[in-house]
């Protein structure tokens, strides 16, 4: 399996881990990731300018396309924004005519000949369940994991194709692989808070707030996310903007590359754990007691 | 042959002044580093602090393990430049050419005196191998200036913008080029250089040798000699190639190995004897002399100040940790950094959000012409309103995707320089449109809205949807039965947050909005701005609105109309 | 359009059954298809449960002319029988309509919402506007409301600063000379202080977290006085309601219950969560947001149906259809200046001559209007029939309040004639034609 591999804005700067996890777990799949010149997904654009963000989109969209590659992307927020975008090109005429006018003083065209796929989706259908269960050299008995979704991958349903938006199931099929324990928590499928970071503040971190007690109060010992920005604002976000007397009742994130990783039995550098602004205790023994993990 | 610069009391002085002009700038632009007020809080922290940070900065550095970095910077990044070659081989040739071929000319030619002769003692600047190397520098630098100016006009557009310093920094360069191979050409058909030549170190004897030597340097060696009728013979020619190698070849290697400079005689010697009567040859040494001082005078006010300030902040970006920055010692070395920037436009090329400035023609997007603005807002001139939204436009639509400071062949920490631009921005009035735009309520925008459409053309194209019209499209919010369920998903609306940040207008009283046609209050609602875009209340609604995307398109219009309404105008406007 | 192969669909399949629509009939109708192992999918707008009280009504008024109510809904039943009433209740054994129920109450009570009801008595309960309501089945969280009803015990109604349609001191008002021991309280939902306007979902959302309930008790708890029971409005959570008003009893150390409110309605959207999350599982595959765009038949008899989001389309295949799409508000029948009419398969309507018949003079009229009856005829089998009383089509069925000859709304017969005609258009399904037809699957 070959994937040009989108990793979008935020990665490279505030979510190297997440690159570098990604890399460790599909690597024993014989996934092989192909880095291109992709410039934004566009989803930071579409507040302001339509069009941008359609362009935006559509250049990475035709650079895959030129090298006859399916798109991967860990990040919820560009697999949403290509998606769209490839929903608008294939509904307006107009619109691809002139994206595509714009494209070609580069030599690229959108013709809709790829697909974009989401990392979760490419674990759980191209992968495959069964092969990921049989990767599993550590189960994480004893973790209980609170799923978050993320709003992007999962709606609107009609445009993004991800998985049954009111009662999904992929990202807890996934974890229940690693052997850790699923909650099903009342604000599983809403948002984390970081579109608006920076934008209100107050609102963003009320919104990750929410979350945090949600999970907590169903028994989980932390969040686990698949999506570049929900990462941030649970791990970072949530770490930097906690005042010291409420810092006992922060919920860690984990990425779930990460957790699959450590079950995978893959060592804590190459999934960058200490990366991470909050630490798991729990997971502390678990990866501790892997072979070769240190 | 042999004047020394030192011999003459003009360019002695013209040296010295140069050298002085040229101290006295860097100190100045130096200066400025920790005088310029970059970024945010400029106001509260004092230069004494950005010195003290930048010495403490220093200080740590050097008694520390990352020391050790600075040999790594140093070869690899100042040397062997490798930040160039990481994103463009052409230009790091063109680049290795320049740099490398001129500063061997400058220590190797220029302070052969000082430099040459203490490495080489047999070094005689007309002797093999110095003369075919310097003309072999000399070759480098043109052919670096030459690919310089193909990549100019080649690449020329918005990612890479010609100015006048680079002009200027490309036509001194050709200037002591040019005049320099014009300076050993001249003297190569010189026949007055030939006669000093003959009466300092000739031993020959009569006229006859003096012919014979004539016939040599005239037929192999370019001299031309203005009257010179002694028919030439084989015989003649070898007898002068025997006197040359007698007295000439110690220190005189054939003017052949000058491979640029000799055929650059040939070429001239129709003119040869109109030239050695005007001394042309010490007259293109002077422009040549000249030009370098020239040169050296200007460097710090000109493009090469770079070749200080790059190794400068190569060294100090590669030993400090990009992402933990100490504001006060930052200050300086953003200035510092602004210096450094030759305008190459290898950020621009790999900006992520160029595609962004393709479509709305705000350069103010691209890195190259961002450090630009951040250079004239801290110049302390005065910017208008307009440019200003402009600048912030282009401040705030940078993801920080790092590429430009990954790919900066000088190493300059973009990624700050974005940070502190946002937030100088910021506290000058100009932050994100979702922050400036709760400066009024709906109906405040609506009404200036309403003002602004009375009395402006209408930009049809950008106000209204190019591609989908939702919110003008009844048929797209008709069908909302107002049963709330938009409002009862929303979490923006439900969020616990202050009063005075409580949403006003609810999702389904937008569609109501719509359907009365009063868009124009919809747009400046707190519930379109504060819009997470979750999509939860499209994906619930039950009768398959578009509830988000409305929002999005409300989010397009609002802006197209805010930017164009001045918001500094108080309330009873 | 592809369907995710999360879903785990396969585009060649041939699926028993196909519902169309997703009110609660039509949820119901998937509900029995898939726990009688038919392959079975589901298409409709989200969210059409959303508009149900919380509240099972089985029958309590008929004949609607006389407003005439029944403590028992099974007498109300019979005297329809009586009568040759054409409502689809009468198509249906009285134990069929029981065992309907029974298997919607055991499955919403095994995913978490437990029903109460008394097998044959219509229950009484206080509606947001103080008004009682005879309803056959009510949600666990409403049951002690029924009980301080009928004893008239000292009673505490709480409602919230900005929560519209619910006023607490209306209900006590209203009910003030039957229900002396009821009082009325207001207070500002925790961490909702100072808005204008604060509405059920949220507040059900903010009291899944305990120090909310923990919040809002310490400031009713001062005021309960003599009260044995407390009433709030149905904002007790979406996902968690049993544990919530457990822990809000055990901190005001009397029972809780909630009141039903007007929909689109917090207990309306427990039920959604429960049908989007149970059915999948057991095996329904959901469109969600699809609607049918055109229906084929093939050859075989078999339906084919164009499902369509925007501007994407494709074809589903199932061996039956049941039509479960409602009338106006579902679009499940349309109106134009002719008439009204079944825009999907175009089925012969039950309906008044022309428009002008469609309502009474008086709008208020207690018999309601002619076209609060119309919608589609069928046969025993719930098959739509045409004017001869042939069925149309062998493998159509229809349920729900498309149904003609039938005024649920002023019946009170909605929710169980949603799950009455889903269960015997499944059952008619498997028995005259699953088991007969040697129509063989694709």
């Amino acid at each position: 399996m070959k994937f040009a591999f989108f990793k979008g804005c935020k990665i490279p700067y505030y979510l190297g881990q997440y690159e570098t996890s990604t890399r460790a777990v599909l690597k024993p799949f014989g996934v092989r990731l192909v880095d291109l010149e992709f410039n934004c997904c566009g989803y930071p654009n579409r507040d302001l300018y339509f069009e941008s963000f359609v362009l935006s989109a559509a250049r990475n969209l035709a650079l895959a396309e030129k090298k006859k590659l399916d798109i991967v992307t860990p990040c919820k927020c560009c697999y949403g924004s290509l998606k769209h975008a490839v929903h608008y090109l294939h509904e307006n005429e107009k619109l691809r005519r002139d994206v595509n006018a714009v494209l070609a003083g580069e030599g690229l065209s959108w013709k809709g000949t790829i697909q974009v796929h989401h990392l979760l989706t490419v674990l759980c259908d191209d992968i495959g369940l069964p092969a990921i269960y049989a990767s599993i050299v550590r189960p994480l008995g004893g973790l209980t994991v609170a799923a978050h979704y993320g709003c992007h991958a999962l709606r609107p349903s009609n445009v993004v194709h991800f998985d049954d938006p009111l009662a999904p199931s992929i990202f807890e099929d996934l974890i229940a692989a690693t052997g850790a324990k699923t909650v099903d928590w009342p604000r599983r499928l809403d948002c984390c808070g970081n579109p608006l970071l920076g934008k209100n503040n107050a609102l963003s971190l009320s919104l990750m707030r929410t979350k945090t007690s949600d999970a907590a109060e169903s028994g989980a010992d932390c969040i686990c996310t698949a999506c570049t920005y929900c990462q941030i604002q649970f791990d970072a976000v949530q770490s930097a903007e906690t005042p010291e007397d409420q810092r006992e009742s922060m919920v860690p994130a984990i990425l779930y590359t990460q957790l699959l990783g450590l079950s995978m039995g893959l060592s804590e550098r190459s999934l960058g754990i200490s990366r991470n602004a909050l630490s798991i205790e729990k997971l502390g023994p678990a990866w501790k007691l892997l072979p070769g993990a240190f | 042959m042999i004047k020394t610069l030192l011999e003459s009391t003009f360019l002695f002085a013209c040296l010295y002044m140069a050298l002085g002009i040229c101290a006295l700038g860097i100190l100045i632009r130096i200066a400025r580093w920790f005088a310029a007020d970059i970024g945010p809080r400029s106001a509260v922290i004092p230069v004494w602090m950005r010195v003290a940070a930048a010495t403490k900065g220093f200080v740590a550095t050097v008694f520390s393990l990352r020391f050790f970095l600075f040999f790594k910077v140093l070869v690899l990044d100042v040397m062997l430049q490798a930040r160039i070659i990481k994103t463009d081989l052409s230009r790091w040739i063109m680049h290795i050419f320049i740099f490398f071929g001129f500063m061997l000319l400058l220590l190797m030619h220029a302070l052969d005196e000082l430099v040459t002769k203490k490495v080489f003692p047999e070094y005689y600047s007309t002797l093999a191998p110095f003369q075919q190397l310097r003309n072999v520098f000399g070759l480098m630098v043109i052919v670096g200036v030459a690919m310089a100016i193909y990549r100019r006009v080649r690449q020329r557009g918005p990612m890479l913008i010609t100015r006048y310093a680079d002009r200027y920094a490309v036509i001194i360069l050709a200037v002591i080029m040019i005049s320099g191979f014009l300076v050993e050409a001249s003297k190569i058909t010189s026949e007055s250089v030939f006669n000093r030549m003959m009466k300092d170190f000739s031993s020959a004897g009569g006229p006859a040798d003096e012919d014979a030597i004539k016939a040599f340097w005239s037929g192999e060696y370019g001299t031309v000699f203005a009257d010179f009728k002694t028919p030439v013979t084989p015989e003649l020619i070898a007898r002068g190639k025997q006197l040359n190698d007698e007295s000439c070849g110690s220190c005189h290697a054939p003017t052949k190995t000058a491979f640029i400079s000799f055929p650059v005689a040939r070429a001239l010697r129709p003119a040869a004897v109109p030239m050695d009567r005007i001394q042309a040859d010490v007259i293109l040494y002077y422009v040549h002399v000249l030009a370098c001082f020239a040169g050296l005078a200007y460097l710090p006010f000109s493009k090469f100040f770079h070749i200080i300030t790059d190794p400068l902040t190569m060294i100090v970006n590669g030993m400090s940790d990009k992402k933990k920055v100490n504001q006060a010692g930052a200050m300086p070395r953003r200035a510092m950094e602004l210096d450094a920037c030759t305008n190459c436009g290898t950020c621009s090329r790999y900006c992520s959000v160029a595609p962004v400035f393709r479509m709305t023609g705000n350069e103010t997007i691209l890195p190259s012409h961002k450090i630009r603005t951040i250079r004239s807002l801290s110049s302390g001139k005065k910017t208008g309103a307009d440019e200003l939204r402009k600048i912030s436009e282009g401040a705030f639509i940078c993801t920080s995707c790092y590429r430009c400071t990954e790919v900066c062949p000088t190493g300059i920490n973009l990624q700050d320089q974005w940070f502190a631009s946002k937030e100088l921005l910021a506290e000058k009035g100009y932050p994100l449109p979702h922050v400036w735009m709760k400066q009024f309520n709906a109906s405040e925008w609506s009404d200036r809205i309403r003002a602004g459409e009375a009395t402006r053309e209408k930009d049809v194209d950008t106000i209204k949807g190019r591609y989908y019209n939702l919110t003008a499209d009844s048929d797209v919010f008709a069908p909302c039965i107002q049963c709330q369920t938009c409002t009862n998903v929303c979490p923006v609306v439900a969020a616990q947050t202050d009063r005075k940040d409580a949403v006003d207008i609810t999702p389904q009283k937008i569609m109501n909005l719509l359907r009365l046609g009063l868009n124009d209050l919809a747009m400046g609602s707190r519930m379109v701005w504060d819009c997470t875009t979750c999509y939860q209340c499209q994906e619930h609604c039950p009768q398959g609105i578009q509830v988000t995307d409305i929002i999005y398109e409300l989010k397009n219009k609002a802006y197209g109309h805010f930017k164009n309404i001045d918001r500094t105008a108080g309330n009873d406007s | 359009m592809t369907l995710p192969k999360s879903h785990n669909y396969d585009p060649t399949h041939v699926f028993d059954v196909m519902v169309i629509g997703s009110g609660i009939a039509g949820m119901a109708a998937s509900l029995f298809a898939v726990n009688r192992k038919l392959s079975t999918v589901q298409a409709g707008s989200v969210g059409g449960t959303l508009f149900t009280s919380g509240l099972f009504d089985l029958i309590s008024v008929y004949p609607v002319g006389e407003k005439k109510l029944w403590e028992n809904p099974w007498e109300a039943l019979d005297a329809m029988r009586r009568d040759g009433s054409r409502h689809p209740y009468n198509r249906i054994s009285k134990e069929d309509i029981q065992v309907s129920f029974d298997e919607m109450i055991s499955f919403l009570g095994a995913s978490g919402m437990k029903l109460r009801f008394d097998q044959n008595r219509n229950l009484k309960v206080i509606t947001s506007m103080g008004t009682i309501k005879y309803t056959y089945c009510v949600p666990d969280s409403m049951w002690p409301g029924v009980e301080a009803y009928e004893t008239k015990a000292p009673c505490l109604i709480v409602d919230f600063n900005g929560l519209k349609e619910f006023s607490a001191r209306q209900v006590a008002t209203t009910l003030r000379e039957e229900w002396p021991a009821l009082r009325s309280l207001r207070v500002a939902f925790p961490g909702m202080a100072g808005r204008d306007e604060v509405f059920a979902a949220h507040l059900a959302q903010a009291l899944e977290l305990s120090e909310t309930r923990i919040a809002l008790a310490r400031m009713v708890k001062p005021e309960l006085g003599d009260a044995r029971f407390v009433g709030l409005p149905a904002v007790l959570g979406i996902k968690r309601t049993q544990t919530i008003i457990a822990h809000l009893g055990r901190l005001l150390g009397v029972p809780v219950f909630e009141i039903p409110m007007m929909p689109a309605s917090v207990p309306g959207f427990r039920l959604k969560e429960i049908f989007d999350s149970e059915l999948p599982q057991k095996g329904l595959l959901r469109l969600i947001d699809k609607r049918v765009m055109s229906v084929n038949r093939a050859e075989n008899g078999n339906f084919l149906l164009n499902i369509g989001g925007n501007n994407e389309s494709q074809v589903i295949q199932a061996r039956s259809v049941i039509l479960a799409t409602g009338r106006f508000m579902g679009k499940g029948l349309l109106s134009d200046r002719q008439g009204i009419f079944e825009p999907l398969f175009n089925l012969p309507l039950h309906q008044p001559d022309n428009r002008t018949a469609w309502h009474h003079e008086r709008f208020l009229h207690p018999a309601g209007h002619p076209i609060n009856s119309a919608g589609v005829d069928v046969d025993d089998s719930f098959r739509p029939v045409d004017a001869e009383g042939r069925p149309i089509y062998d493998n159509l069925f229809a349920a729900g309040t498309i149904l003609a000859h039938q005024d649920w709304m002023r019946m009170k017969c909605g929710s169980g004639l949603a799950i009455a005609t889903a269960y015997a258009a499944v059952t008619a399904f498997i028995e005259n034609f699953m088991k007969q037809s040697t129509r063989e699957s694709a």
